[in-house]
């Protein structure tokens, strides 16, 4: 099972090269989209053992239905799916840790519809932090914390639309939901990773300007 | 229509204003909106940043170097079982 230099050969092509007994065929399938199926396994998973399970296993039946696969839709799309479940199905395994229920970790709002909540908070605007601070060790793992936070569905949904980039059709394509479904969770799960972010970073961000405001809004004493 | 609260503009509209997927007269009400609240302001830059940050997250997220080979060892066993 050797790689050969086969950039210019589609997927398709080498699904029937390894149809017709060419195991080199799978050798480059597998250069080309083991790390990405890795990325999904272990971001649906968050277990490094599970995702080598999950993408072994999505090889073996990519392999064993070679002769089948009709290229109706693109192979990484077939594998994202084949993917996703089972790193879903693993997941069902373990079903006894505490799910943080989303709804704590979304905006509240008064009932005019304004929003409600610390001052420091609402009007925290951190994306303009140097990103030397942004992409720091800290907020990798505070990102990766949040994100592993999610409940399942939500986080799948994240992992396929932010950070393997599908789009919204895509991915309810790959979960088997409505392109509705896919937009309402993605959204309700950025929201959530927002505010893991914003009650780290919220507060220390523009103080001096939300001071300011507050002032002009009379909630702080001058 | 009436003006937006900050809770149309969050939970209604601002996904798909990230998208760009609103109709214009939608489009300007969002906007009529954030130029006037700070708070939905900051709350646009931030979400939009959450997004970017997580994108930039993933592509620190690396298959292990010994995966490919265990992998590899893997599909070589299987493909050893259905050889005659």
């Amino acid at each position: 099972m050797g790689v050969l230099l086969a950039d210019e050969t589609t997927d398709f092509d080498l699904v029937i090269q390894l149809r017709e007994g060419d195991t080199t065929a799978l050798g480059v399938l597998m250069e080309r989209h083991s790390a990405r199926a890795y990325r999904v396994a272990f971001g649906i998973t968050k277990n490094r053992a599970d995702a080598e399970e999950v993408v072994q296993d999505a090889f073996l039946a990519l392999y064993q239905n070679a002769d089948t696969f009709e290229g109706r839709a693109a192979l990484s799309t077939w594998l994202y799916r084949v993917v996703t479940n089972a790193a879903l199905m693993k997941r069902r395994g373990r079903r006894h840790e505490v799910e943080v229920p989303l709804e704590i970790r979304l905006p509240n709002f008064h009932r005019n519809g304004h929003r409600s909540g610390d001052l420091r908070l609402l009007m925290g605007d951190w994306s303009q932090d140097p990103e030397s601070a942004l992409l720091s060790q800290e907020i990798k793992t505070l990102i990766q914390r949040a994100i592993e936070a999610l409940p399942d569905l939500y986080r799948t949904v994240v992992v396929l639309r932010d950070m393997e980039g599908l789009s919204n059709e895509e991915v309810a394509d790959i979960v088997g939901e409505s392109v509705a479904a896919v937009k309402s969770r993605l959204h309700r799960a950025r929201m959530a990773l927002r505010e893991s972010l914003t009650t780290h970073l919220g507060p220390r961000a523009r103080i001096s300007w939300a001071r300011a405001w507050g002032q002009r809004l009379g909630l702080w004493k001058r | 229509m009436e003006a937006l609260k900050c809770r149309d503009v969050i939970i209604e509209f601002l996904a798909d204003y990230v998208d760009r997927t609103l109709p214009p007269d939608v489009t300007r009400e969002v906007e009529g909106h954030l130029r006037a609240c700070a708070a939905c302001m900051a709350y646009l830059n931030t979400y939009r940043k959450t997004r970017d940050l997580v994108g930039h997250y993933a592509a620190q997220v690396a298959m292990p170097e010994e995966m490919k080979d265990i992998l590899r060892r893997f599909m070589l066993k299987e493909m050893a079982k259905k050889s005659p």
